[in-house]
């Protein structure tokens, strides 16, 4: 435990710093460069953010979208998975299906899910399932390519040691591989979920209603810079609350064997 | 089980993509229960002999049969303990051992009682609940050794698998092989460098030549057991080996100069 709250302490004090330079750059009107009374438009001091955070929470209305998009995250994501991981699985333990299946993944995978956005909203007009669709384009690649990466390196000889034992293809799958891609899984899905969150953002942003990036633009367009700013940590917040809640516990789970290497 | 290996050939592409004989028209027998030791220059083609028994490789020509069977592919009838182990690093001890049972779907009360009998086998009551990173090379081995007993092999197939180990673990271990063995429960085949080891556990033992390999010689080892390894006809036949493993080197390297 001891060890753990010297860099909370620093992390801490790395935030504290940020804040302190911001209201400075508040204060001085991004030190010198323009009236203070703009600048209090551009960059509202860190008192006044906070008072509009709480008042935000309060009303509901942050909240209420933090989960419209946290639903189409989770759900696209979830989709992304139970296609991806399968996928790539199938595509780590039989060569026709990766020469089939690899060249569209490596064709797909470097657009970026929000391209998918004027053909989504054609297809499944505005609301959640075109959200949904543009976050598992984005986010099923890196799923993909990482279990197949995962059981690419599974160590050969387990394969002969169950060869030999008898055991069947889905024995072998179960005993062996799926053990094995695990950590390749999780950073897989690490950032799977990383893409899923700018994909959403990105497409609320630019066309589908609701959600956290609605909010984004909405702030914008009202030349709220507060409420943009109370986005960018909101959305900060969610994607560490996100990796501890998911990713922590799938790690310590694995650690336990994981010394070996 | 008997083993018949008949007119075994095999060989491999190196990177140049030119045919490398290994192993050439190679045949013998091995008798129900009897303990045969590989010996012969490293990379000569022991592994890959043991591997084509063992049904992970298949010969270019030839066939390994099993009681005046052919085999097909790996079987339980024939499992391999490896040099480095290769245990399932997530599984515990007991996981580990009772895997092969499980994967054949047995009843789980005798599950429970072959992997209690295993683990007492070889020793490692009070580990079943470790995991292999826990465990010392011996300890290791150990596990392997009872992953394969757990099965009831007719034929046990082992890759040099004390090299890895100190010598103390070595010979203990050795003596435990011994002492399974003794059962006459099946039978095995060991690959060794060490011809001390090869006279310490075998019948007999093939000596290879160089690669592509052939068969050099064949010693018997006509001493009942357990062996002392001070005995002088102990010495006398580990140093007839060693002589014998010595010549195909020594013919290698008249073959280059
Ligand atoms: N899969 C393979 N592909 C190409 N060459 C191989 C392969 N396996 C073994 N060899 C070669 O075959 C020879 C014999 O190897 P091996 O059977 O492991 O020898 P030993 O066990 O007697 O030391 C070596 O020269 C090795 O490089
Ligand atoms: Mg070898």
């Amino acid at each position: 435990m001891k060890g753990k709250i010297k860099p909370f302490l620093q992390g801490c004090l790395a935030i504290a710093a940020l804040v302190g330079l911001w209201a400075l750059a508040s204060k001085t009107g991004i030190f010198g460069k323009m009236d203070p009374e703009d600048a209090e438009l551009l960059l509202p001091m860190p008192q006044v953010v906070c008072e509009e955070f709480w008042e935000l929470l309060k009303s509901g209305y942050l909240l209420s979208n933090i989960w419209v998009s946290m639903k189409r995250v989770l759900v696209g994501f979830g989709i992304a998975v139970l296609i991806g991981l399968p996928l790539g699985i199938f595509m780590g333990m039989s060569v026709t299906v990766r020469n089939f299946i690899y060249p569209l993944v490596r064709f797909f995978s470097p657009i970026p899910g929000v391209a998918w956005v004027p053909l989504a909203i054609l297809w499944f007009g505005l609301g959640d399932r075109a959200a949904i669709f543009i976050i598992v384009m984005g986010s099923l690649s890196p799923i993909i390519i990482n279990s197949l990466q995962g059981v690419l390196n599974v160590d050969r000889s387990l394969y002969d040691a169950l060869h030999m034992m008898e055991a069947n293809g889905w024995q072998v799958v179960y005993h062996c591989i799926v053990p094995s891609i695990v950590p390749y899984v999780i950073s897989g899905f690490r950032l799977g979920l990383g893409f899923a969150w700018r994909v959403v953002i990105a497409a609320e942003m630019v066309g589908v209603p609701k959600g956290l990036g609605y909010v984004l633009s909405v702030g914008r367009n009202t030349a709220n810079t507060s409420v943009t700013i109370i986005t960018i940590i909101s959305l900060g917040i969610i994607m560490m609350l996100m990796e501890e809640v998911l990713f922590r516990v799938l790690e310590n789970r694995t650690s336990k064997w994981k010394q070996w290497e | 089980m008997a083993i018949n290996v008949r007119n075994i050939t095999k060989s491999f592409r190196n990177e140049e993509m030119e045919r490398l004989s290994i192993l050439r028209n190679i045949s013998f027998q091995i008798e129900n229960q009897e303990f045969v030791s590989f010996v012969g220059p490293s990379g000569c083609g022991k592994s890959t002999l043991l591997r084509i028994i063992a049904g992970f490789l298949k010969a270019d020509e030839g066939a390994v049969e099993i009681d005046g069977k052919e085999i097909e592919g790996p079987g339980k009838d024939r499992l391999m303990v490896f040099q480095d182990y290769v245990l399932f690093p997530w599984k515990s001890v007991w996981n580990n051992i009772a895997l092969g049972l499980k994967l054949g779907k047995n009843d789980k009360e005798y599950v429970k009682s072959r992997v209690a009998w295993a683990i007492d086998m070889v020793g490692l009551n009070g580990f079943e609940k470790s995991y292999p990173h826990q465990l010392s090379g011996g300890m290791k081995q150990r596990v392997a050794i009872a992953r394969a007993l757990v099965m009831e092999p007719k034929i046990l197939l082992m890759d040099e698998p004390f090299g890895a180990l100190d010598s103390f673990t070595r010979m203990r271990l050795q003596d435990e092989l011994v002492r399974m063995c003794d059962k006459k429960e099946f039978t095995t085949c060991l690959v060794t460098h060490d011809c001390e080891e090869a006279v310490y556990l075998s019948d007999r033992i093939l000596v290879f030549t160089d690669s592509p390999a052939q068969i050099r010689d064949v010693v018997c080892v006509d001493l009942p057991r357990p062996r002392k390894r001070t005995d002088p006809r102990f010495i006398q036949l580990k140093d007839e080996v060693q002589e014998l493993v010595m010549e195909t080197w020594k013919n290698e390297k008249e073959r280059l100069s």
